[in-house]
């Protein structure tokens, strides 16, 4: 039996090496050590799915259903393309929701996603020719409800600021988010683009998001207000 | 014998593991036993066959109600296959037979792996005792001598086994304790399936010695010894006194011992004993003073009573009951996640140390027990003891070995040998 000469430790007959601090093992006394392990060689391993595999064919049997969609109507409608339009763009925006599964970085899920609903939105704007509309207020609103999604996904998987802080960037994006949508509505309908409604509306928000941003600082009000909620 | 039921609700203890399951992840531990000679397949099926009876309640799969998690009637018996080098991967049901334990086997040794949902470390020997006693008999024509360990597998079993003690000893009075959160130490993650495991393997003489010049347990020793080594790593890794966590260790504890009962199923409650650095810096002495009084404060009746009793009326809460379980299920499973190992640094769990009749010894040579994976600290610890040895067991799920390195180092330092074995060598990493 062997000693670890860093360690200090005894080492089992098994070990080639210290599995503490991984200096190896040599004696000198023995000329072919017979290093039996403990544990066998199989390693339990559960298969893994190819999910690319897996994509590829839900891709694939969109494509089918798209090709006989537009078949079947350009043979109804008699070389016309009509309801086969929806859902073709459909089927892609579909697609574009796959990238959740295969795409490792979530942000990049978010803006395929985005750019996704933007096209399928603006093909029907297209459509029933309301891109005016498209731009002044279903954009506009689009990314705001997107600017939600980025800025919920940044605060769930930032681990290092306290919640209450997290309360707080919330808050103010709403803020922004009521003036913008506001904004949009004012556009549409012509009238004058100062703010009314988001300006009343943002006053308490601010408040009480400043409110969380200062206290999020200080440690004693958090424990006092832990000490107050803990289950 | 009593008929089993056809279904069981799981105990108060086991209901929280299977709404934290995963693709990769199960709450499991693994208990095993050394033979004098390699283990012979065909006896051990044999050996499996006869115990199973006796145990009703592990005849049981894990299915899902409306409510709550529950478990389900089977028939058969549980695979036995050969062992792996990375054990307590997340067990498959289906390959198993449905069965929430796998039997697996390798040269000498026998190893059960188990779901905690089925039962605690206690159980969990019994079973495995009790089927070691049965391979003896029939492979050495030994005659056994059963004890509370090792069952006669042609007894019946007894209602106290697979009741739900929890529920019957609980005085409805509970209490909860206010946690502070705990340092948590850290390292780079391996893959989910590997389970880095160092056993040392210590003279319990040497190691009774010490604990005298403490006045200590063996478990109050080497909780102390864990806590001086994870102070020590964090007085390196947070260098200003004022912004050091506590250092908690969760202890789990055998309520079998207070109730005088002798259930199969989960019966143990646990607590989180530790220092606080901000204080300064604690000698080991000052240390084992402190888990001392926090353990014997612990074992107060009274004080376990209180924490079952509160746990209970949680289950029993009218609001919690009617919850449909694919709303409940996230919710337990995100606050056990987030705050289930928030409040400890490390685990420890000592399954005390295990007398066999001569007659069973003789053919024994070792046993283990072993914790799985963690889902958020990062190494856990368990100890054993039999015959002249101590067998504490480091399950790891990063690539550092400071931690086990600093225990085992402290322990030589102290003049107690310690030899080491791993499942993991040169370049397996």
């Amino acid at each position: 039996m062997s000693y670890c000469v860093n360690c200090g430790v005894k080492l089992a007959p098994s070990e080639k090496e210290c599995p503490l601090c991984h200096t190896k093992v040599i004696n000198p006394n023995i000329e072919k050590p017979d290093f039996h392990p403990v544990y066998p060689d199989r390693i339990d391993i559960r298969k893994k799915v190819n999910i690319k595999y897996l994509m590829s064919i839900f891709v694939l049997s969109f494509l089918i259903v798209a090709v006989i969609c537009l078949t079947t109507d350009l043979l109804i409608s008699k070389g016309k393309l009509t309801w086969s339009i929806y859902c073709v763009v459909s089927l892609i925006y579909l697609s574009g929701l796959l990238q959740y599964i295969i795409q490792k970085n979530i942000y990049i899920s978010h803006v395929i996603n985005l750019l996704g609903m933007e096209f399928f939105i603006l093909i029907f704007a297209l459509v029933f020719k309301i891109v005016d509309i498209y731009l002044r207020i279903l954009l506009p609103l689009t990314l705001v409800l997107w600017g939600y999604i980025f800025v919920i996904t940044l605060l769930v998987r930032l681990k290092k600021i306290n919640n209450l802080r997290k309360i707080s960037f919330f808050l103010f994006y709403t803020v922004i988010s009521l003036y913008v949508i506001e904004l949009a509505i004012n556009l549409v309908s012509y009238s004058s683009i100062m703010p009314t409604w988001s300006f009343i509306a943002s006053i308490p928000i601010t408040i009480v998001a400043l409110v969380f941003f200062i206290i999020s600082f200080s440690k004693k009000v958090i424990d006092a207000i832990n000490q107050k909620l803990f289950i | 014998m009593q008929a089993p039921k056809q279904w069981m609700k799981l105990d108060n203890a086991a209901i929280i593991y299977p709404t934290t399951l995963t693709k990769d992840y199960a709450v499991m531990f693994r208990e095993t036993v050394k033979f004098s000679d390699d283990i012979d397949k065909e006896i051990l099926d044999k050996a499996l066959e006869n115990v199973m009876p006796r145990f009703p309640s592990f005849s049981y799969k894990l299915s899902e109600g409306f409510f709550w998690f529950y478990l389900k009637k089977i028939e058969g018996l549980p695979t036995i296959e050969p062992d792996y080098k990375n054990p307590m991967y997340r067990i498959d049901f289906k390959q198993n037979n449905n069965f929430l334990f796998r039997i697996r086997y390798y040269e000498k040794r026998l190893a059960i792996e188990y779901f905690h949902a089925l039962t605690d470390g206690y159980g969990g020997l019994a079973f495995l005792l009790t089927l070691s006693g049965e391979y003896i008999r029939l492979r050495y024509g030994e005659e056994i001598k059963y004890s509370k360990l090792v069952l006669n597998p042609k007894d019946e079993s007894t209602s106290e086994e697979y009741e739900d003690m929890f529920k019957k000893f609980a005085r409805r009075v509970g209490s909860s304790y206010k946690e502070n959160k705990a340092y948590h130490y850290m390292g780079t993650n391996t893959e989910k399936h590997i389970l880095q495991i160092i056993t040392g393997k210590i003279d319990i003489g040497e190691l009774k010695e010490k604990c005298k010049e403490y006045s200590c347990t063996i478990t109050e020793f080497i909780v102390g010894i864990m806590i001086y080594v994870l102070q020590n790593i964090q007085m390196k890794k947070v260098p200003i006194q004022k912004l050091r966590k506590e250092i908690k260790v969760s202890i789990p504890i055998n309520l079998r011992n207070t109730y005088k009962v002798n259930s199969l199923r989960n019966f143990s409650s646990y607590e989180n004993v530790g220092i606080n650095p901000k204080y300064g810096i604690y000698e080991l002495p000052e240390i084992i003073c402190e888990v001392k009084n926090q353990m014997n404060l612990a074992l107060q009746e009274k004080r376990l009573n209180s924490k079952i009793s509160s746990n209970i009326n949680l289950e029993d809460n009218p609001f919690i009951k009617r919850v449909p379980l694919f709303l409940k299920k996230p919710i337990i499973s995100s606050i056990q996640n987030n705050l289930g190992d928030n409040y400890i640094t490390a685990t420890f769990s000592n399954l005390g140390y295990i007398k066999l009749d001569p007659d069973m010894e003789k053919y024994i040579d070792e046993l283990g027990f072993i914790l799985g994976r963690a889902k958020n600290s990062s190494t856990r610890t368990s100890c054993v003891g039999y015959k002249d040895k101590l067998y504490i067991s480091f399950s790891r799920k990063i690539v550092e070995t400071d931690f086990e390195k600093m225990f085992f180092c402290t322990l030589v330092e102290m003049g107690i040998g310690v030899t080491v074995e791993s499942n993991y060598g040169e370049g397996d990493e």
